[in-house]
């Protein structure tokens, strides 16, 4: 195990030893502990003494399924905040392959310049100047990198977004198919990358360097129940393979949470036209592939490639937070236009839902109107030919409504909120508002309880059991990002034997014991970090809070506001 | 009095009805006063396969009872985000 360290002012690499603090942990615990240890808080996140840090989760590279998951990390331009911004594909099995525990990139280029690091199969690290490649697209970039360097790499990229430094500028990076179709999306890591002049990041695929178990039978044993939980799920094993996360389009929408024209409404009356089931047939039809596979070591199968009407690649994999951003948002349900949007996002590297939703408060303030996809698409080209309008839309939306002056924008800590409206599912409001990550759904994801078992095992309308199961879930998340699982993969620990299994691969890869108490102590560190690390930037708990629109107007169809106070809002991390 | 009812099935769930039209629906017949769990085990669905019954557009619980006429639609469990 080692460190990769890239400085940028200087243009040397250097290999390290982990220093022992980070020993043990990988993913968010690893990205956002060091950033809180290493990057001065009030900083410039476009500066030099910001900090980007690549760390694979703990499990990365290890026999388990599902674990290609990569964490990013920085202060985010966005949100002013620490970032952890998570992804899949390749990249995360790559590196850890190659015995690289975290990739460090610090300071930042006297002069401006395009530069490309290349990590071989034994793990060096060289940093090339790829001046060729400035302003390149990441779908074109990829193909170049790919004819110098081979296709056995795995690519991780910024587009003309990150380049132009914009708040909601993506980190793409390949996956199976070479593509790069997957984003570390959230908080503008883009932009981090592009101020310190990294076009690109090119890691062998080949690498046999894992870091080894300790018990590689016990690791084993447990990995395989796992995996034959994650099968045996029906969500995972059937609906996911079949619909992809686009399967969520059509009970959100009849739960009425589905914000639609900038969150003037809960219900979609296009949602049936960009449903999950929709979008299976017509790519049936067409002849694309459901139940693609997009990241390594998957047995989900939650991807899809979706093509156009003469069976041409469109984009690859169109998810429910994308057709929530580009179509119920903004009020379109052209779903070959969401699919155009989704590449257009990928390949000058955007924010999929920073994008949509900057688009959702441009149509809001009467800059063009709902539904008019191909406005839409003009402004996300915008982005691209770097116009001043599309600075302001690669920026996010509250770069959008401070141009208007327009006040309905839905960000928390200045990122958007995603594709569950908090006013008919209060416990989002919860994890919206209180998340170090600003407005962000995987932080703490609380929908099951608000809708399962006809109607919720907690009432979505009250905020009786809300603060608490935000808590649960955001100190639960914040451990599974740190392992490196992907999301749909926690069918394989939704029961006791499922985590138990969680503990045991992690007591099994270290040699140490580990249970639940340790599980819940990792989640908390991560969140102290993150906590700690965002009071030092400024942050109070006035910013707990939410936009105003949420706690004013009622959400049509059931014409509920958040119910939540200011007082529990901050019980939730009384730590 | 009987209950008639147009059924959307979404996710997987058709296939525990045989002969679902995802086109059109089904239409099913029940007696007055059944409720949204007297469906389900009509319909053949595993209640641990359901997550929300919508009715008229509106969330149900098990034990509501089901209007004389109108649309109710059946969604899988959701997991993940």
């Amino acid at each position: 195990m080692k460190i990769v360290r890239v400085d940028m002012s200087t243009k040397t690499v250097v290999d390290q030893a982990v220093p022992d603090a980070y020993r043990g942990i990988g993913g968010r615990a690893l990205t956002s502990s060091y950033i809180n240890d290493h990057v001065p808080a009030a900083c410039d996140p476009l500066g030099p003494d910001n900090v980007l840090i690549f760390a694979p989760g703990y499990f990365s590279g290890t026999p388990l399924v599902n674990t290609s998951r990569l964490s990013v990390g920085a202060k985010s331009p966005l949100t002013g905040g620490i970032k952890e911004s998570n992804v899949g594909g390749t990249v995360a099995a790559a590196l850890a392959n190659l015995g690289i525990t975290a990739l460090i990139v610090e300071g930042r280029p006297a002069a401006d310049g395009c530069w490309v690091l290349n990590i071989d199969e034994q793990g060096h690290a060289v940093l090339l100047d790829a001046a060729d490649c400035k302003g390149m697209r990441t779908y074109a970039l990829v193909e170049k990198l790919k004819s110098i360097h081979g296709d056995h790499s795995s690519i991780t990229c910024i587009g003309p977004a990150g380049e132009f430094q914009l708040a909601a500028a993506s980190i793409q990076t390949t996956d199976l198919d070479g593509r790069p179709c997957r984003a570390a999306g959230r908080g503008g890591l883009g932009a981090v990358m592009g101020a310190k002049g990294l076009k690109a990041i090119i890691v062998s695929r080949s690498g046999k360097s894992a870091d080894p178990l300790a018990e590689p039978d016990a690791f084993k044993v447990a990995a395989k129940d796992y995996a034959k939980a994650v099968k045996a799920d029906e969500f995972s094993g059937e609906i996911l393979p079949a619909l992809g996360s686009a399967c969520l389009v059509a009970p959100i929408n009849e739960a009425g949470a589905l914000p639609t024209r900038n969150a003037r409404e809960g219900q979609f009356e296009g949602a049936e036209k960009i449903s999950g089931e929709t979008m299976a047939r017509i790519i049936r039809e067409r002849g694309g592939k459901n139940a693609h596979k997009g990241c390594a070591q998957c047995i989900i199968d939650c991807s899809n490639e979706f093509v156009d009407p003469a069976g041409q690649y469109v984009t690859s994999s169109l998810e429910y937070e994308t057709i929530w951003s580009m179509g119920a948002m903004i009020g379109n349900s052209d779903l070959d236009a969401i699919a155009r949007l989704d590449f257009l996002c990928d390949d000058i590297g955007l924010d999929t839902i920073s994008t949509g939703v900057a688009v959702a408060v441009a149509m809001d303030a009467g800059h063009k109107p709902f539904g008019d996809a191909a406005a839409a698409i003009a402004m996300v080209e915008e982005v691209a030919a770097g116009t001043e309008f599309g600075k302001l839309i690669g920026n996010g939306p509250a770069a959008v409504g401070r141009h208007f002056n327009h006040h309905r924008v839905p960000v928390m800590k200045g990122q958007s909120m995603a594709a569950y409206d908090p006013r008919a599912i209060q416990g989002m409001a919860v994890t919206y508002a209180t998340s170090p990550m600003g407005g962000d759904h995987t932080a703490g994801w609380v929908v099951d309880q608000n809708l399962e078992a006809f109607g919720g095992t907690l009432d979505r309308f009250s905020a009786e059991g809300q603060v608490e199961a935000s808590r649960n879930t955001q100190i639960h998340m914040a451990a599974v990002d740190s392992v490196g699982i992907c999301d749909f993969a926690q069918t394989g620990l939704a029961s006791p034997e499922g985590i138990a299994n969680v503990y045991r691969m992690v007591a099994a890869k270290s040699g140490k014991p580990f249970s639940e108490k340790a599980w819940q102590e990792l989640g908390l560190r991560v969140l102290k970090a993150e906590r700690d690390f965002n009071r030092r930037a400024g942050f109070t708990p006035a910013d707990d809070r939410l936009p105003r629109m949420f706690y004013e107007e009622p959400l049509p169809p059931h014409n509920k506001v958040v119910v939540i106070s200011d007082a529990a809002m901050e019980k939730t991390f009384d730590f | 009095m009987t209950v008639q009812l147009n059924i959307k099935l979404y996710g997987t769930l058709d296939k525990w009805v045989p002969g679902y039209n995802p086109e059109t629906g089904c239409a099913v017949h029940l007696a007055a006063q059944s409720t949204v769990a007297d469906l389900i085990d009509h319909l053949g669905i595993p209640p641990r396969s359901v997550g929300l019954v919508s009715v008229n557009g509106r969330a149900a619980k098990k034990t509501d009872v089901l209007p004389k006429s109108g649309m109710v639609k059946v969604f899988h469990p959701i997991f993940g985000g």
